[in-house]
């Protein structure tokens, strides 16, 4: 009996615990028969019966789909449109006609050959034409060897559908009533498994190696859309963690239904910037769903460290531009690379540094020895300024002449691109990330110069005392409530403010509910987190009076000790807390 | 009655591109008229009545496509398909 824990991709939040059932549609094997002449007449129409059935089937499934499941619906609506396509008919008939060979062979034959097209464009657009091909071949196929597929159309009880992979029409024939969740060996974010799963809104894991190898039917099962995990057989002791994940969920749900389409506003009517961090354009869609408002930090070195070669400026412009895209009207801040430190890689050759954090990393190296990378990537961002509403963040300034080396190769960008006639937003807002100390510092002259400021805290704290963020040993140093970083932090925020700038936070800090209170309390105007993190920090801010805590920077800067600041920071949170337990 | 051929060029505008859905619904727009429909990119030509033509085109946006309609319906088949390529479908 297979047991254990098994990690894929969540697709499709939520966490359900069932029956398997193993689903495995095999391909069917392709018959090959040669057809005397007066056979090729019958053989047409029996191909013309097949794939006119499919239609049938496909429009059936569709007619029981309701309202809400659009995404579904448009999808079939591509199946449906490829079995009424004259060209199917008449390709495969002129196949069974020239060859003298059977039906099954000729639709091989025909559909073979245009996936084989199909393969040859850009990966991403043909994959999904690639899919619908081979679910209505199949489709078609199954028909005229007289096979149908009743299995998942009529279940008994509730199952946990399991798959090497699943095609839409095998999700969209299934009884959905009694599908409560799917785990299957491949597919991505982005695949039709995953659309079919959140559309249907159950729990989906996608890429769990050898999955059906370990499961047989009637197995029991967690699965964890959230997560991402797969549990087989479950012991007492994980039965005890679904529990608490399903409750979890259950409550979380629950929240952030409430809390999506609400403003991140004190109770006397402070607005809050409450926007998210994100690392794969695939993560706009849990921004949206977690009630963020845009993004305030896209980390773009993903880009650069998945690839076998640099990605060029096309390559980066299109994923900006659907960035931009996807979030507008809202902003999308795009940070430029911060290679180094602990990202590397195999692109570039790195000398080997002493303390890579103290060295040669993200705007020290774009404006080095990355200077062309750095150009690429500035085109890049620029033209996708015209799609949306983007803005630019520098990491790891220093001081003001790095600002001006950045200003300097923004406006080369900027001329070269008007030179060529590309479309770009002028006024496009530029900004730096305040996470070394002495930026903090000189804040006040930094802010001449730029738009916005986001505070990268993590690494502000870890250079501010000196302390390895990595290093275990170390770790009882790491404060973030060190009066030293209040004092940067309130020192940035004020001195932004002075030049009449917005200042922000994209660091972990800006994620934790229990500094909400102390980070609004400073001024900050925006706060950027991961995106699960946005609904918890929503709610403090809504049960915060902002005239109450306003002046609470000037309080702090009294405070000597990690142990004052911590205190008041309680006493802070209970104040709110109990005063306002759950007013959303 | 107009039988002569027409000619547009036309830049795709929609966001998807010509991708599978847009090319689903450019082919429903235009399946009943009476007409022959040829597209063209980048000097590959496909059945514009075909779904399978349209998406080996792989028309993404931004790309520049030649239509041409001849028949009865080629005035109206240009204006459904201009209507689509320029991103307006599902909306009117």
């Amino acid at each position: 009996m297979g047991k254990g824990e098994y990690q894929g991709i969540p697709v499709s939040p939520g966490v359900v615990k069932g029956k398997v059932l193993l689903y495995s549609p095999e391909s069917p094997h392709v018959p090959r028969r040669s057809l005397a002449p007066e056979e090729v007449e019958p053989e047409t129409q029996r191909l013309r019966r097949a794939i006119e059935a499919a239609r049938e089937q496909i429009l059936h499934v569709r007619r029981g789909l309701e309202g809400d499941l659009d995404e579904v619906s448009a999808i079939l609506n591509s199946h449906v449109q490829l079995l009424q396509d004259p060209t199917l008919v008449e390709r495969t008939a002129e196949l069974i006609d020239s060859k003298r060979v059977n039906a099954e062979y000729a639709l091989y034959l025909h559909m073979g050959s245009f996936a084989s097209q199909l393969r040859r464009l850009p990966q991403q657009i043909g994959q999904r034409h690639l899919e619908i091909v081979q679910d209505i071949t199949k489709r078609v196929m199954h028909n005229l060897l007289g096979r149908t597929d009743h299995l998942l159309m009529e279940l008994e009880e509730p199952v946990v559908l399991v798959a090497h992979d699943l095609s839409p029409s095998d999700t969209a024939t299934m009884d959905r009533e009694k599908v409560i969740a799917f785990a299957t060996e491949i597919g991505g974010p982005t695949s039709h498994t995953a659309i079919m799963a959140r559309s249907l809104e159950i729990p989906a894991v996608v890429g769990v190696p050898h999955l059906t190898r370990m499961v047989k039917d009637g197995d029991t099962v967690i699965v964890d859309g959230t997560l991402g995990r797969v549990t087989i057989n479950p012991d007492l002791l994980e039965l005890e963690d679904y529990e608490k994940a399903r409750l979890r969920f259950e409550a979380f749900e629950h929240e952030l239904d409430q809390l999506r389409e609400l403003e991140a506003e004190t109770l006397d009517g402070y607005r809050i910037e409450l926007s998210a961090n994100i690392e794969l354009p695939e993560e706009v869609e849990s921004v949206k769903r977690h009630g963020a408002c845009g993004i305030g930090l896209f980390r773009t070195e993903y880009l650069f460290l998945s690839h076998h070669a640099l990605p060029d400026e096309e390559e980066q412009f299109q994923v900006y531009r659907q960035v931009a895209e996807e979030v507008a009207p809202d902003v999308v801040i795009i940070r430029t690379i911060d290679l180094g430190g602990d990202k590397f890689t195999s692109h570039v050759e790195y000398p080997r540094e002493m303390n890579p954090f103290l060295g040669w990393r993200a705007i020290r190296f774009c404006l080095d020895a990355g200077q062309e990378i750095f150009e690429t990537q500035l085109r890049a961002i620029l033209r996708a300024s015209h799609y949306g509403k983007v803005k630019i963040m520098y990491p790891m300034i220093s001081g003001s002449r790095e600002v001006h080396q950045c200003r300097h190769l923004l406006e080369e960008a900027m001329e070269a691109l008007e030179r060529q006639g590309l479309p770009f937003d002028r006024q496009i807002e530029v900004g730096v990330m305040i996470e070394v100390p002495s930026a903090a510092m000189i804040a006040d002259v930094l802010a001449r110069d730029v738009d916005f400021f986001s505070i990268g805290t993590n690494d502000l704290i870890q250079y501010t005392l000196a302390v390895d963020r990595n290093n275990e040993r170390m770790a009882y140093l790491y404060e973030p409530l060190h009066p030293s970083v209040l004092r940067l932090i309130k020192n940035t925020v004020d001195a932004g403010h002075a030049e009449g700038r917005w200042v922000g936070i994209c660091g972990e800090m800006a994620g934790d509910p229990s500094k909400t209170a102390l980070l609004v309390g400073l001024g900050l105007d925006e706060l950027s987190m991961s995106p699960v993190a946005v609904p918890e920090v929503k709610k403090v801010i809504r049960s915060l009076r902002f005239e109450q805590i306003k002046d609470l920077g000037d309080e702090i800067a009294r405070f000597s000790t990690v142990e004052e600041v911590a205190r008041y920071v309680d006493q802070l949170n209970q104040k709110y807390f109990s005063a306002q337990p759950s007013e959303l | 009655m107009n039988d002569g051929l027409l000619v547009r060029k036309m830049r795709v505008e929609n966001e998807m591109g010509l991708h599978a859905r847009p090319a689903a619904l450019l082919v429903q727009a235009v399946e009943g008229l009476d007409c022959d429909i040829a597209l063209e990119k980048d000097g590959e030509k496909v059945n514009g009545k075909s779904i399978m033509g349209i998406m080996i085109l792989a028309a993404e946006r931004g790309s520049e496509i030649i239509v041409s309609a001849r028949g009865p319906d080629a005035e109206r088949a240009m204006e459904e398909i201009g209507r689509i390529v320029s991103g307006n479908y599902g909306k009117g």
